[in-house]
């Protein structure tokens, strides 16, 4: 147990002293500074926070028309713009564009008919929502005169047109919509944080075989506690920089969380209930364990650092495949498909399927608690089976081995 | 101190690498272990320390069972193997701290043994940016740091300078004088004859000389004569009129007469015949064969 601790201190300590490793942190803990502190500054210039987004015309030009009551169209316009300055005139349409060129007047409208206008702007940009307004205007001036044509009295006629209908949703199981895009954000984390450091377990073990300290470390270590103790030295770092990815993100979000309110995507995401982000963790360790397990095993058969990327591919596929199915179920709305209830179960797909679930579907405790059994058990035979081959693994030089030549190799090492 | 290998038999597969190997090493002497390469040396010495277990015989130390968990080895692998991006210090402390040695005692050894190889300066250097001979002085502090009873030295000259080289001498002399079991394997004859009383060969995974260097030597015919001689051409026609009959075979190089006789008893009487030319002869000596030769003839058969 000593011997584990000594491998796991130096490996984790691998880590924290690595430069690019601790630069990346502090790079990734900076740039969601910046993004979340964003708002606090760029709102202190502009402190009316309905500006963001949609702009407005606020001089209009209104051409009389015949076609339909010029003051009644403007009365409706200003209801629904407010503080816009229409001006009615009886004007060419040559006439119009000049002085919306000259600047006198932002846009120009023309009614051709009832429900049809053309409008005149120097610049459409990109948010501007004038016509929008407009449009909803003209409708409900038409329908207020036609109602007044059938002899509802205009303030009747007002009450028929403002109706609206108000709603109150009762979610009993998870409201999608705002688990959708802290899911999606936890399975991305999930999946690179598994797939990076299983990928630096491997790096580790191919680097320890070709450059021959392991017929050191063989020597004076159990190949046991020489694995245990690189995968758990990662996974610990891995959770490390999980964690103070996550907190910090939480921490600064706290702190801006006036300025966010209106952000429902990131407010859901900050939101989320503190139980998913336990679950998260769970599912963070018992993932990278049993793939690092996988990873481990497969690099100590690497010879040189090249070999692993052909050797960890297998490993790698099953977590791109994992990753797709759980993506587009999400996607697709539908996390509780035959398809993932299976991959669920299954240990290799669990940890990001399962956790899917668990946030956005629909899944009773006993289903999640029956997972969880089944991938922690997984994960021990699977540590057991990797133990095995890294065993018997970091003693073989050449090609890597074919699989039965690898079996025989364990069964023999067993002896 | 006696570490014996009793009759070690390994088998990879359906390849039988080792098929009963037997010898001693004595503490306060030199192994030697020899053998071409892949005749099953580095398999003995990973089961001396337990990498993996025979699949018959066993492993002695001072005739009781040997494990070598409970006790300190120190190992330099043919094919060196350190970090190459880490620091040297830290590597040190962590490969001691791994035979279960305490991190202050690590570092203290690693400091002093560091000193001793003129490396202090390097301590806080990655191993990768040292020339090949520092990093084989690292490997070498890595194998001693723990202060070892035993010492398993694979090939420990190879790419050292003289300076270098000579230091490591002294060193493993030093390891010999402080009764420190030490086997040493090398295709290197000369640094094997200077170390080493007693040698193994190992060849097609069998022992096929063991034993003390000396005795090896004379179990070889003494037939062959070395004469220097201030005339060459005179004694070699001499000698080839007046022991023609049991004179197979005469060399003549330089100054050197080598004669190779039909068996050994000729010696006496060749030795005789030449008394009247005393003033010509400078010296006359059984040429015994080298560790060389002796290491081809057991070998050559093929591993």
């Amino acid at each position: 147990m000593k011997q584990f601790f000594t491998i796991f201190k130096f490996e984790l300590s691998g880590y924290l002293k690595n430069k690019i490793f601790t630069g990346l942190t502090v790079i990734l803990i900076l740039v969601m500074a910046a993004v979340l502190f964003f708002p606090r500054f760029s709102q202190s210039k502009t402190p009316d926070a309905d500006s963001i987004g949609a702009s407005y015309a606020s001089k209009m030009l209104l051409q009389e028309s015949t076609e339909t009551d010029a003051s009644l169209l403007a009365q409706c316009i200003k209801q629904q713009l407010g503080d816009i300055e229409i001006t009615v005139a009886d004007k060419s349409e040559e006439q119009m564009k000049k002085e919306i060129m000259d600047e006198k007047y932002d846009i120009a409208v023309i009614m051709t008919s009832p429900l049809s206008y053309r409008y005149i702007v120097k610049t459409a940009g990109i948010t501007d929502m004038t016509g929008y307004a407009v449009d909803d205007a003209i409708i409900s001036c038409y329908r207020m005169k036609k109602l007044a044509d059938l002899g509802v009295p205009q303030e009747e006629a007002a009450d028929i047109l403002e109706s609206g209908v108000t709603s109150e949703a009762v979610i009993i199981g998870n409201d999608q919509s705002q688990s959708f895009f802290y899911t999606y954000i936890l399975m991305f984390l999930l999946y690179f944080a598994v797939m990076v450091y299983g990928q630096f377990v491997a790096q580790g073990v191919a680097l320890e075989k070709s450059s021959r300290a392991m017929e050191l470390l063989i020597t004076s270590a159990k190949p046991v506690n020489l694995m245990f103790g690189k995968i758990l030295g990662a996974g610990a770092a891995g959770l490390l920089q999980l964690v103070l990815l996550l907190g910090s993100a939480m921490g600064f979000y706290a702190v801006n969380r006036q300025f966010w309110q209106d952000n429902m995507i990131i407010s859901s995401v900050f939101d989320m209930p503190a139980k998913m982000l336990a679950y998260t963790a769970l599912f963070f360790v018992l993932g990278f364990l049993i793939y690092s397990f996988a990873f481990g095993a497969a690099a100590s058969l690497a010879n040189k650092l090249e070999d692993i990327n052909t050797l960890t591919m297998p490993v790698m596929f099953c977590m791109i495949i994992t990753f797709f199915i759980t993506i587009f179920s999400m996607v697709g709305g539908n996390v509780d498909s035959p398809l993932m209830k299976i991959a669920s179960f299954v240990p290799v797909t669990s940890p990001m399927a399962m956790f899917t679930r668990i946030t956005m579907g629909s899944v009773s405790a006993a289903e999640i608690a029956v997972s969880v059994a089944i991938l922690i058990a997984s994960t021990v035979i699977t540590g057991y089976v990797a133990a095995a081959i890294y065993k018997a693994g970091v003693l073989m030089y050449g090609k890597p081995p074919k699989l039965n030549e690898l079996v025989r190799a364990v069964k023999n090492n067993k002896k | 101190m006696i570490l014996q290998a009793v009759e070690l038999v390994k088998s990879f597969g359906d390849k039988a690498v080792l098929k009963g190997v037997s010898f001693e090493a004595e503490g306060g002497k030199a192994l030697g272990l020899l053998g071409r390469n892949g005749a099953g040396k580095t398999t003995t010495i990973r089961i001396i320390m337990n990498v993996f277990s025979p699949d018959s015989g066993e492993v002695l130390l001072n005739s009781k069972p040997f494990e070598a968990e409970k006790h300190k080895i120190g190992y330099l692998p043919e094919e060196r193997g350190l970090y190459p991006k880490k620091e040297i210090m830290p590597q040190l402390i962590y490969f001691a701290q791994l035979s279960g040695m305490s991190r202050q005692q690590a570092k203290k050894n690693a400091t002093e043994l560091l000193q001793k190889l003129n490396m202090t300066e390097y301590a806080g250097k990655r191993l990768d940016t040292l020339s090949k001979g520092n990093q084989q002085k690292i490997q070498l502090a890595a194998t001693l740091v723990t202060d070892p009873e035993i010492v398993i030295l694979d090939e420990p000259f190879s790419g050292l300078d003289p300076v270098n080289a000579m230091l490591l001498k002294d060193l493993i002399r030093e390891l010999i004088s402080n009764g420190r079991i030490v086997i040493f394997s090398s295709h290197q004859m000369n640094y094997i004859e200077e170390f080493c009383d007693e040698i193994a060969i190992i060849n097609g995974g069998k022992i096929v000389a063991g034993g003390s260097i000396r005795e090896i030597k004379r179990r070889f015919d003494r037939n062959i004569i070395e004469i220097i001689t201030s005339d060459t051409e005179k004694i070699s026609d001499y000698l080839k009129i007046v022991n023609a009959d049991i004179v197979k075979s005469i060399d003549a190089r330089d100054d050197r007469l080598t004669v190779t006789l039909e068996n050994e008893s000729g010696k006496d009487r060749l030795f005789s015949s030449l008394s009247g030319y005393a003033e010509y002869i400078e010296s006359f000596s059984v040429k015994e064969p080298t560790l060389n030769e002796i290491f081809v003839k057991y070998t050559e058969t093929g591993v």
